[in-house]
């Protein structure tokens, strides 16, 4: 069907062969999957399309007609054998992911042409080797079985349908549809024509975007993305007149002050930053220096959950605080602002603590050149310029902060862009709308009457994974390739260049934003792979060898050089930032139960509404809440108080200008009083089968002039008892010693104090003690450094197939997550609590209580020390689990796999996972079926590969051969793993570790994961 | 009166030495009848060609990695390609009737349906690759392929059949180089050759195959 | 009766003084004669359609998986296993009855022995039940049995799960065994009785040939001997074996040494209680108020008194350890999931998720039992048949303490939850219930529902030294003329 392209990774085109005939596979899949113990190995759930045509792998049924010894089953070899691919080989492929602005690099492992598994690319940059939990589940995307399969157009009722019986023949009516506009677009110069792109960080996509201009001079592109980084360009613009990426060194800064920035999660360059920030609290010995967390938020993030120091304050204050805090600074600490001093005037402090001004001044001025102040990207670009100003006057700029050139020169204000497409589409002025990607009808300003006009226009196509919202209003609809079905390139905000390489064909024939820009163009060549080579080849302007290049690119992922280090001390304009200062107005009147706020913030799962039909991300539970499956209004305590609120209470927002809104209320410690915080990118209502309608759409309620917050919001509290489900119902430690932490001074006065905390009992074991010879496997977890950003849960489910269970069985506590993340809150006040995050899996004891008490020994111990788990042993008794101190242990309640698309009544089963999800499964792990007891195998079919490699090349394992998936995730570089016995290991360095502690020691388990107590680094001025 | 005759008094004792008897029988024929010593062993499925292991490995002995090419580097010892099978009958034979799905797969580009023999659980996992690299001879599991016209199992390829030889793997390790030697004896001086039991330490615990 | 030497030594007696063989034999056999009265076909077609919804229940457990319960990540047990120990311990007045009060010589016994064993039989089917249908795979429940395989594995003997299988299954067998050889003169007896053909051939077959001869006797009276001996231990070492469960675990709550002995007097206690209950009804139904008399059931309510204060003790017992220990786990479970009582700003408040099951128990085991120190209440059928059942229901809510409060809140904070039961819980519960009136009234239909052979033992003129002092009167005379069966 596709003419084979010899620079493809063999294994995709394979796939796409295969996919020719649908037929025989189908019930290959079902009969494979049978098994004496009804035992299902991933392979055989798979190979569905036969993506594992090979030997071994691959075993078909004729039923169970046959003899009686098995049903027969067949070996399906290829037929032509594509080089490189050695049948039960993994192989990898390097690729990159885009993330508000920046690249992520990915390294993404291929079994037999199937993406299982995405990991950080360590030669990049951005990511060294980390991911985020959204590149994690990412691959659920890929597989989501309601991606959009054909073009379509919208019929004479209105709704789309099918422009063709196959996807070739879908495709080819768009073209010709599209064709034949364009080449009337020819005769006007592009008059009318208007293409409504996603912020671009590809220079084919510049490239391209100049060829339409030529075409076209007329025709015009508009950007929007509901998360966009505007402010902060702006910022960046009103203080150096250029168009910059800020870029701050969270690793060298010894005082951090974020102000409303989730610079660990949710901001732009959040991977690299959170690497860098636990870099600079890395604490090997007492003597280690730690760097000083400050975070003044409305609602609690994780940044703000590491936070040394958190200040609660509405969103529409943090100016004001600012504004305060420099005046301070320049008043008593002599700290120069030049022109900008007049503009601060003096902002009133009220609601302010002294010590936040006084206390956090002097850290600042006295940490001169060493600190690092953030805004987030919710605040206004006035507070952003602020920013730069006291950066510069700190003297940090150059050292802590520095600058990179901006990807996009050209990229303007996001919603001035769109307001200026809106009203030309209300004027009638646009005949033809093309969208790339995004999903303006969901998530843009609700005032700007986007969603209205979009209809009337005559000729508009959409080009998207799903028939979203935004294509159900589109005259066409084309499905877009995911990013590892698709060529392109990208490069990170430090310019590091990399080139995107698909996995995997195109499942459902789609396109990326570039082939159907390139075909606007009107390009011959218009397939990703020409593109990208043809924008690689005039940017390297290399003819010669451009091929041992080229491949040398897509080895290692980026080219090399091409990544800028931060830096160059920039002139800053001060008249400008000052004018802007003076703009930036103290709020009027003080919050209250009448007049409340709303803050905007971007999903920690769904982004910006774009996962929204993940089931993996539905239901990771929120880092901060546990809540799975919904959002929801957080409110402070007292303020549900004052409100008389209760959880599970919906409320009815209106607000001057904007829709009312319905969502249901979760009371959050750590809130913000009189501030409700709302995440962004749920409520969808064409998400596909698992998202619709779940939690509540919070995009009407934004608009163009409160993209980020909003005042003068009033509540009515409405009916009690909307179920929020969630997966830690309980938030104290009860005094207990589980989550230690302790401050920098009391770890230097004692650097062995959580081994105070917790007795290491020396109960005589009943049996006798291994000594561990050979390797003796273990785990490491830092909670100083651990954030709780949840990549390593996902990367944990991706690993292990691991089930998602849905909302009412998560409610019943019946959630399968191998490794989770407990969150705790800390300290008295229940209205600004500390929090500390504790991430647990199976700590593999060495006395393992639910070993003894398993009748069938289907749980035993390892000759390492693994507490191994034999599913197929296993009946399901629970003993285990009753007897797990940590309660780590997870049981198959029904057949999780394919509950969802079951009937919730008679449990689920195997053939109900979607075939195209079932892709995803490692093929290296059982998928368990229903009655037997799981949990955290220390990702063991990892060791045995390094074992198998070992045996095979006859070289000792070696420590960076391979770790555990979660360890492999953190960003923060938190979980160590590895073989205690084996000297050179960090892990074994990290247990010696004096901040090291066995959780639950007093009980005799004998764990082999320690964990290492949280140390923060709080300004002793700031007590009391 | 008398309801039952005499011969009855012994009923009772008979019934009781008869029920544990049954019980005791039923167990032991489940437990041997039912296992794959009995099951799996003398499986020889019909191939959709008939294709002779005695001809290719047994009298023109090629060697088994020219076709299974991957046993020494993955946990499959794959079924060749339709493609190295023409490598040969491109030219040999090249318009043998009994060829024909084989031509017609090279054509269509759909796999040729063998069947499976040797077939383990889906929830163990076996890896060729290590077991040929200690020294594993092919015929200590798969037998006498190159006697065979057509493939057939020879063990039982049971967990007590895989725990036997990880729990004394000595008796069943060659040198590496003779892996595919269907008929190897040791020699002297082959000791040397031959990996070391204490080295070669097979798993023996529930991870080592089930994961 | 001119003579009476029972009331010249002081004694009162068990049976009136004037009851004959005769009586004994008739007043016990036409139960099984005669048809059945109306009140027996109403319990049993309810016990009937329980015993149903049982089946029905049981069916979709096993389609759909043991989520169909309202089992959890943190209480991973729940009815199940509380049901299970429940009925176990409700299994054990039978075998003390039988076995213990007949080695020492305690009379009384004859009239609900027969009675206790049935119902003994019956309640650890019921149990058995559960530990099978618990499990997430129960078509793999064979892996717990000791049996060769191909896969050269055997189960764990360490756990006391394995255990378990062992103590209740020879539980059971002895059980079963004791009851049967009681059951065999009487057998003979309902043979001789019998009008028809059939009745003969059936009660004759299980009968094996008993003859009455001295012979039979004195085998007979060896073999029970022995079974009482055997199963003595037994008695103990059923329960202390299923509180191991719990006592060798390392969850607060469970990890307790006083289990054993705790659980032992728990299930005699329940056992007696469910004996009474029965044994009224029963009672009435068949009017055998001379048979079962009010002594009888004094001398069980006194017992229930006893194991009712020792079963009061334990909890007192380990809720001080607890406190004593100064382990911080053990004694929140305690204080915050049992008791439950905070004593706050808020004066005091039950705060905390099971305080109701706990109290729930207290109530019925320790303070219901305690009343039995008046003669008047002792004595009172309605009171005891009310108490009788108050002790069962709370006997249920002290195992459901234990495994549920115990494991909904235990180390880590964070993994805490709550178990609400479903409606499979609950009617499978029922449905067990329905099975085991079933058996039972088909028992009291078919068999001779207290020991004839027995009790006639116990009669004043089963006495060799029966008659005026000096006149060895012929007794075999006399007793041949009055029951046929000898």
């Amino acid at each position: 069907m596709t003419r084979r392209d010899p620079h493809d990774p063999p294994a995709m085109w394979r796939s796409l062969e295969d996919k020719a005939d649908p037929e025989r596979p189908s019930r290959r899949a079902q009969a494979e999957a049978h098994d004496p113990d009804g035992f299902i190995s991933a392979d055989a759930i798979v190979s569905r399309r036969g993506f594992l045509t090979l030997s071994g792998a691959t075993a078909a049924a004729v039923g169970l007609s046959g003899c009686i010894r098995r049903p027969v089953e067949n070996i399906l070899p290829y037929s032509r054998a594509p080089e490189y691919v050695i049948p039960g080989v993994p192989m990898h492929f390097a690729t990159v992911t885009e993330r508000r602005g920046d690249a992520l690099g990915l390294l993404v492992e291929s079994h037999e042409g199937r993406p299982t598994k995405i990991e950080g690319n360590p030669d990049h940059p951005a990511t060294e080797g980390a991911t985020d939990v959204w590149a994690q589940a990412s691959l659920m995307d890929l597989y989501d079985p309601d991606r959009s399969q054909r073009a379509a157009r919208r019929d004479g009722a209105g709704n789309l349908a099918d422009a063709g019986d196959t996807t070739a023949a879908a495709h080819q009516a768009f073209e010709e549809a599209l064709g034949a506009r364009l080449e009337e677009h020819d005769a006007d110069g592009g008059a009318g024509l208007r293409l409504l792109v996603q912020p671009a960080s590809s220079p084919s996509f510049l490239r391209l975007r100049r060829a339409v201009r030529e075409r076209f001079p007329s025709a015009r592109f508009h950007t929007w993305s509901p998360l966009s980084s505007s402010n902060l360009r702006q910022g960046a613009w009103l203080a150096f007149g250029l168009p910059v990426h800020v870029h701050q060194d969270f690793a060298r800064a010894r005082v951090i002050l974020a102000l409303d920035s989730d610079f660990t999660m949710t901001e732009p360059g959040a991977v690299r930053n959170q690497r860098r920030f636990a870099n600079g609290r890395r604490l090997e010995s007492p003597s280690d220096d730690m760097s000083r967390l400050y975070v003044v938020e409305p609602s609690p993030t994780v940044t703000g959950a590491s936070a040394d120091h958190r200040l609660r304050l509405p969103a529409r204050d943090v100016g004001r605080y600012l504004k305060a805090l420099c005046r301070e600074l320049a008043s008593n600490h002599g700290v120069d602002f030049g022109a900008v001093t007049g503009a601060l005037g003096s902002p009133s402090t009220e609601g302010i603590p002294e010590k936040w001004l006084g206390a956090v001044a002097r850290d600042l001025a006295e940490s001169r050149g060493q600190n690092v102040v953030v805004a987030g990207s919710r605040q206004p670009p006035a507070v952003h310029a602020l920013v730069h100003a006291l950066n510069r006057a700190l003297g940090n700029i150059g050292r802590t902060v520095g600058f990179t050139p901006a990807v996009d020169p050209e990229e303007r204000d996001q919603v001035t862009d769109l307001r200026e497409l809106a009203e030309a589409m209300g004027a009638g002025d646009v005949r033809t709308l093309i969208i790339l990607g995004g999903n303006p009808v969901y998530d843009a300003p609700a005032d700007l009457g986007f969603a209205e006009s979009l209809g009337d226009i005559e000729f508009s196509v959409h080009l998207s994974m799903h028939r979203d919202e935004t294509s159900r209003r589109c005259l066409w609809h084309v499905p877009r390739a995911h990013e590892l079905e698709a060529w392109g390139d990208m490069r990170a905000i430090d310019g590091a260049l990399s080139v995107q390489q698909p996995l995997i064909a195109p499942l459902w024939g789609g396109r990326s934003e570039i082939e159907l820009l390139a075909q606007v163009a009107g390009e011959r060549n218009w397939r990703g792979h020409s593109i990208v080579r043809r924008t690689m080849r005039e940017s390297m302007g290399q003819g010669t060898g451009f091929e041992r290049f080229w491949r040398r690119v897509l080895h290692a992922g980026v080219v090399p050089g091409t990544a800028v280090a931060p830096g160059g001390d920039l002139p800053i304009r001060e008249p400008e930032i000052a004018s802007a200062v003076r703009d930036l107005r103290d709020p009027e009147g003080a919050l209250g139960a009448d007049d409340l706020e709303v803050t905007f913030a971007p999903c920690p799962k769904l982004f910006d509404g774009r996962h929204a039909n993940n089931t993996w991300l539905l239901e990771l539970p929120d880092p901060i809440s546990k809540i799975c499956w919904d959002n929801a209004a957080y409110l402070s305590p007292s303020t549900a108080a004052a409100l008389g609120v209760e959880n599970g209470q919906m409320l009815r927002l209106s607000r001057e200008g904007a829709e009312d809104i319905e969502v249901a209320a979760w009371v959050q410690p750590g809130q913000a009083d009189f501030s409700i915080g709302l995440l962004l990118g749920w409520g969808r209502a064409h998400a596909g089968r698992y998202g619709d309608g779940r939690g509540f759409d919070v995009y009407p309620f934004r608009t163009s002039t409160a993209l980020g917050f909003a005042s003068g919001v009033s509540v009515r509290p409405g009916a009690t008892g909307y179920l929020l489900a969630q997966t830690q119902e309980h938030g104290s430690l009860e005094g207990r010693a589980i989550a230690i932490e302790g401050t920098l001074e009391e770890y230097r006065d004692e650097p062995r104090f959580p081994k105070f905390q917790t007795v290491e009992m020396n109960i005589p074991p009943l049996w006798d003690t291994v000594d561990y010879q050979g390797h003796k496997w273990g785990m490491s977890i830092d909670l100083t450094t651990c954030t709780g950003c949840n990549a390593c849960t996902i990367a944990c489910q991706a690993e292990n197939n691991i089930p998602v269970v849905g909302k009412r069985q998560v409610a019943r506590g019946r959630e399968m997550s191998w490794l989770r993340l407990d969150r705790y809150f800390v300290g008295e006040d229940e209205n600004d609590p500390r929090f500390i995050m504790q991430p647990i899996g199976c700590v593999h004891c060495e006395e393992a209580p639910c070993e003894n008490v398993c009748p069938v020994n289907a749980t035993a111990h390892s000759p390492e020390g693994l507490n191994d788990m034999a599913y197929n042993r296993c009946i399901g008794t629970r003993y285990c689990a009753n007897n797990c101190p940590y309660k780590v242990r997870r049981f198959n309640y029904f057949t999780f796999h394919g509950y969802l698309e079951g009937d919730g009544v008679l449990g689920g089963d195997y053939y109900g996972v979607p075939e195209v999800k079932q892709m995803q499964f490692n093929p290296n792990v059982t998928v368990r079926m229903r009655g037997v007891m799981e949990k955290c195998s220390y990702c063991v079919q990892r060791i045995q590969e390094a074992k198998i490699r070992s045996r095979r090349t006859g070289e000792p394992i070696q420590d960076d051969w391979f770790t555990s998936a979660c360890a492999q995730a953190c960003p923060s570089h938190a979980i160590v793993f590895g073989d205690l016995n084996d000297p050179n290991s960090e892990v074994a360095r990290l247990r010696q570790r004096d901040r090291a502690y066995l959780l639950l020691a007093e009980v005799g388990t004998r764990p082999r994961t320690t964990h290492m107590a949280a140390v923060r680094n709080p300004n002793p001025e700031m007590n009391g | 009166m008398q309801i039952f005759p005499r011969t009855l008094n012994y009923l009772p004792l008979v019934a009781a030495v008869g029920a544990a008897l049954a019980g005791g029988i039923l167990t032991f024929v489940v437990w041997y009848y039912f296992s794959p010593a009995n099951l799996q062993v003398g499986y020889t499925p019909e191939q959709p060609i008939a294709y002779s292991h005695r001809l290719h490995a047994g009298e023109l002995g090629i060697d088994c990695r020219y076709c299974h090419s991957s046993v020494e580097k993955s946990q499959e010892a794959i079924v060749p390609p339709t493609q190295s099978c023409m490598g040969c009958h491109a030219v040999v034979r090249p318009d043998s009737p009994l060829l024909e799905p084989l031509r017609q797969s090279w054509e269509t580009g759909q796999p040729v349906e063998w069947v499976r023999v040797h077939k383990i659980p889906e929830h163990t996992y076996f890896d060729h690759s290590v077991h040929v690299a200690v020294g594993v001879g092919c015929v200590s599991c798969h037998g006498r392929v190159d006697q065979m016209e057509v493939v057939s199992v020879e063990e039982p390829i049971s967990m007590q059949w895989c725990l036997d030889c990880h729990r004394d793997p000595g008796p069943f390790l060659r040198p590496p180089d003779q892996v595919t030697n269907m008929t190897w004896e040791r020699q002297p001086g082959d000791d040397e050759r031959i990996a070391d039991v204490s080295e070669v330490r097979p798993p023996e615990h529930c991870t080592g195959c089930h994961r | 009766m001119s003579h009476d030497p029972i009331a010249e030594i002081g004694e009162t007696h068990l049976l009136p003084p004037d009851t004959t063989f005769h009586h004994v034999t008739e007043s016990v056999s036409r139960v099984t004669e005669n048809k059945a009265p109306r009140g027996w076909w109403i319990l049993f077609l309810l016990s009937l359609a329980l015993a149903g919804c049982l089946l029905a229940s049981l069916t979709y457990l096993v389609t759909a998986g043991v989520g169909a319960w309202g089992n959890n990540n943190p209480v991973m047990w729940a009815w199940d296993i509380t049901n299970f120990v429940w009925w176990i311990g409700i299994g054990h007045a039978g075998t003390l009855i039988s076995a213990i009060l007949f080695l020492f010589r305690q009379k009384w016994r004859t009239s609900i022995n027969r009675f206790a064993e049935a119902m003994t039989i019956f309640a650890v089917m019921c149990a058995g039940l559960f530990p099978g249908i618990h499990t997430g795979r129960p078509w793999f429940d064979y892996y717990m049995f000791p049996i060769p395989n191909q896969m050269a594995l055997w189960p764990n003997f360490k756990s006391p799960l394995m255990w378990d299988v062992f103590a209740v299954s020879t539980y059971f067998t002895i059980s079963l065994l004791f009851w049967y050889v009681g059951l065999i003169p009487d057998l003979a007896t309902l043979r001789d009785r019998s009008k028809t053909a059939k009745r003969r051939a059936i009660y004759g077959a299980f009968a094996l040939g008993w003859r009455g001869s001295n012979r039979h006797w004195r085998n007979y009276e060896r073999a029970y001997l022995i079974l009482a001996a055997i199963s003595t231990p037994l008695v103990l070492s059923v329960h202390s074996v299923v509180s191991f469960d719990f006592a060798t675990s390392v969850l607060p709550g469970w990890h307790t040494t006083i289990f054993p002995p705790y659980f032992v007097a728990g299930a005699v206690f329940s056992g007696f209680a469910l004996v009474m209950t029965l044994l009224l009804i029963a009672r009435t139904v068949f009017q055998m108020q001379d048979i079962v008399t009010m002594k009888h059931l004094e001398l069980m309510n006194k017992f229930m008194l006893a194991t009712g204060s020792l079963v009061g003790y334990a909890y007192a017992m380990e809720f001080f350890i607890a406190w004593y220990s100064g382990n911080p786990y053990e004694w929140h479970v305690f204080r915050s999931n049992r008791l439950a009582i905070t004593v706050g700003e808020g004066g005091v408040s039950m705060a905390g998720s099971y305080w109701w099951a706990y109290w729930a128990m207290i109530f019925c085991n320790v303070l219901v039992p305690q009343t039995f120190w008046f003669k008047k209440l002792r004595t009172s059928i309605p009171w005891m048949f009310a108490a009788s059942i108050l002790i069962n229901i709370g006997m249920w809510f002290e195992r459901f303490v234990i495994i549920a409060t115990s494991l909904h809140r235990d180390f880590l904070p964070s993994s805490w939850g709550y178990f609400s039961p479903t409606i499979i819980d609950i009617t499978l519960y029922i449905g067990t219930i329905g099975l085991f009136g079933t058996l039972f009234l088909l028992f009291i239909r078919w068999l001779p529902m207290i020991a004839i052979a027995e009790v006639k033992g116990v009669l004043p003129h089963a006495d060799p030294h029966h008659g005026t002092p000096g006149d060895h009167a012929p007794l075999d005379a006399y007793v041949a003329a009055e029951s046929p069966a000898e």
